[in-house]
């Protein structure tokens, strides 16, 4: 192939996306759509993917103890756990030493805990270590039968509630973006297709001289290639530049929860994107040209 | 150049277009092939072209049987012949230059080719002036240059005419015939189907007469033969 035949197709082909440039338009909007939705949700795993793994570590159950329960009954419950096969240690916390723990955590905030010495809302507990992750599954319902105990809290049940949100956000994710990758194929085989059937004309020229097929075929899958790119291009652009605010304001406001940095999540999105956006592209053109294009 | 070795071609709704035709086209000959609309010139044009298949028969152009080429090598048999249509089918939005240079753009021929042979053959068929123009600012004959320009500017073997001159006046037609007559003496062989009269009984060339399918008459240094 001759470097002029290759400026010969782009040439063509950037011609035939400014003539029809409203179903370019559209056709680079719908990719575009695609990608974003992608994009959101890649953005959600890897966060989503971070803190679970991070929560894991935690192999921790706290057993929220009914405010009734006596001292007494509070020394029998704990013996009563540390008999149970996988238990490491218990740790007892009072009422008091929650709320303390709490003003901690809300640091300078802390003037919203005032007042509530009074009458503390918050349970003593007890705090188990356990001797690996799967013993906790084993742990904790055994904890929650005990009398006493008003609810059991562990980190499994944390990761399998994120697990659950992860599925169901990945399942209707895939189904938007099928639907609307179909809709973005569909719209950049039609817009080939306009192209094919304005240039009918130029094309039976082109075959009575001799064109190839392919020579023929190049500028069409070139046009739905440059679609995709684009489209592909402005959704790496909107995801990352939305996603580097929204972790900036997050780190500013809420200080303990930060995204997964920029730097370390989106910054692959745009070649990543375009090569997608460019394969739906292709796909898309491919489709016209054997449709429409019998050459 | 041509051998046509008992083609037949019957269309899909039955209509037998040729039955069992034999003609030879030497090299550098000028033949007319005239007849009645619906007498199978057309057909023949079109199996000499690749466009149609035969039912049975060879076609031989160029010494390369024609008649079993590979879909793929079709494009590589077209450029060894050129083809002008009564209609010009000139691209209306490239100029003249444009609309020649497109012919050699497609062959994939090199930019300095390109730049020197175009403006050869825009000079060749009278228009080197008018090059920058658009189709739609010349004269029928004007235009028929510029689409016999485009279909001799890669030097084919043969050039194929359907009825080059049928859309203009007599004194055009005198013209492009004369032009043609010209690109022939140059070497080139010409396959020209017609209802001019005057210019075939005029140009005494060989003159193939088909009706009903069939050749009905070969003659060198014919005549048209039919009242119009």
């Amino acid at each position: 192939m001759r470097i002029n035949t290759i400026k010969y197709y782009i040439k063509e082909s950037l011609k035939s996306v400014y003539r029809n440039r409203i179903m370019s338009l559209a056709s680079i909007t719908t990719v575009a759509a695609t990608l974003f939705i992608l994009g959101v949700f890649m953005a959600l795993a890897i966060n989503v993917n971070r803190f679970a793994a991070n929560v894991e570590d935690m192999i921790e159950i706290t057993a929220f103890l009914k405010d009734d329960v006596t001292t007494l009954k509070q020394q029998e419950l704990e013996r009563q756990i540390r008999e149970i096969q996988g238990v490491v240690s218990v740790e007892y916390e009072s009422k008091e030493k929650a709320l303390e723990k709490f003003k901690e955590q809300l640091g300078e905030n802390k003037d919203l805990a005032k007042g509530l010495e009074e009458s503390n809302p918050l349970p003593a507990s007890f705090i188990i270590k356990v001797d690996s992750p799967d013993s906790v599954e084993y742990v904790s319902p055994r904890i929650a039968q005990l009398e006493g105990v008003l609810k059991v809290k562990d980190a499994k049940k944390t990761v399998q509630t994120i697990g659950k949100l992860v599925k169901i956000v990945r399942y209707s994710s895939t189904v938007l973006m099928i639907i609307l990758g179909t809709i973005s194929i569909f719209l950049i085989s039609n817009t080939i297709k306009l192209t094919v059937f304005a240039r009918k004309r130029e094309i039976s020229i082109m075959k009575y001289i001799g064109a190839t097929d392919w020579f023929i075929r190049w500028p069409f899958i070139l046009e739905g290639l440059l679609l995709g790119l684009i489209g592909g291009f402005i959704a790496a652009l909107i995801v990352e530049n939305a996603y580097t605010y929204a972790a900036n304001a997050i780190k500013h406001n809420i200080m303990i929860f930060t995204l997964v940095p920029p730097q370390e999540a989106v910054k692959q999105f745009w070649w990543q994107f375009s090569l997608l956006g460019t394969l739906i592209g292709g796909f898309g053109s491919y489709i016209s040209i054997r449709r429409f294009l019998s050459v | 150049m041509i051998e046509l070795k008992n083609v037949s071609k019957v269309y899909k709704n039955n209509h037998i277009a040729l039955s069992n035709v034999n003609f030879k086209v030497q090299k550098g000959e000028f033949v007319f092939l005239v007849g009645p609309s619906g007498a199978g010139k057309s057909t023949i044009l079109k199996l000499l072209m690749k466009e149609i298949e035969p039912t049975s028969g060879d076609i031989v152009v160029n010494n390369v049987n024609i008649t079993n080429l590979k879909r793929k090598e079709i494009p590589y048999y077209r450029r060894s012949i050129g083809v002008v249509f009564q209609d010009f089918r000139l691209l209306p939005d490239k100029t003249v230059y444009e609309n020649v240079e497109f012919a050699m753009q497609i062959v994939e021929a090199s930019h300095k080719d390109i730049k020197k042979r175009v403006p050869q053959v825009l000079d060749m068929v009278g228009l080197y002036s008018k090059q920058k123009n658009y189709p739609h600012q010349l004269s029928g004959g004007e235009q028929q240059r510029v689409a016999i320009a485009r279909a001799i500017v890669n030097n084919p073997k043969l050039l194929i005419c359907d009825e080059p001159t049928g859309n203009l006046d007599p004194d055009t037609a005198q013209e492009i015939m004369s032009l043609i007559n010209d690109i022939n003496k140059s070497g080139t062989t010409v396959l020209m189907v017609t209802h001019a009269k005057d210019l075939v009984d005029r140009m005494k060339k060989r003159v193939i007469a088909i009706e009903k399918g069939v050749i009905v008459r070969d003659q060198q240094r014919g005549v048209y033969g039919y009242e119009d």
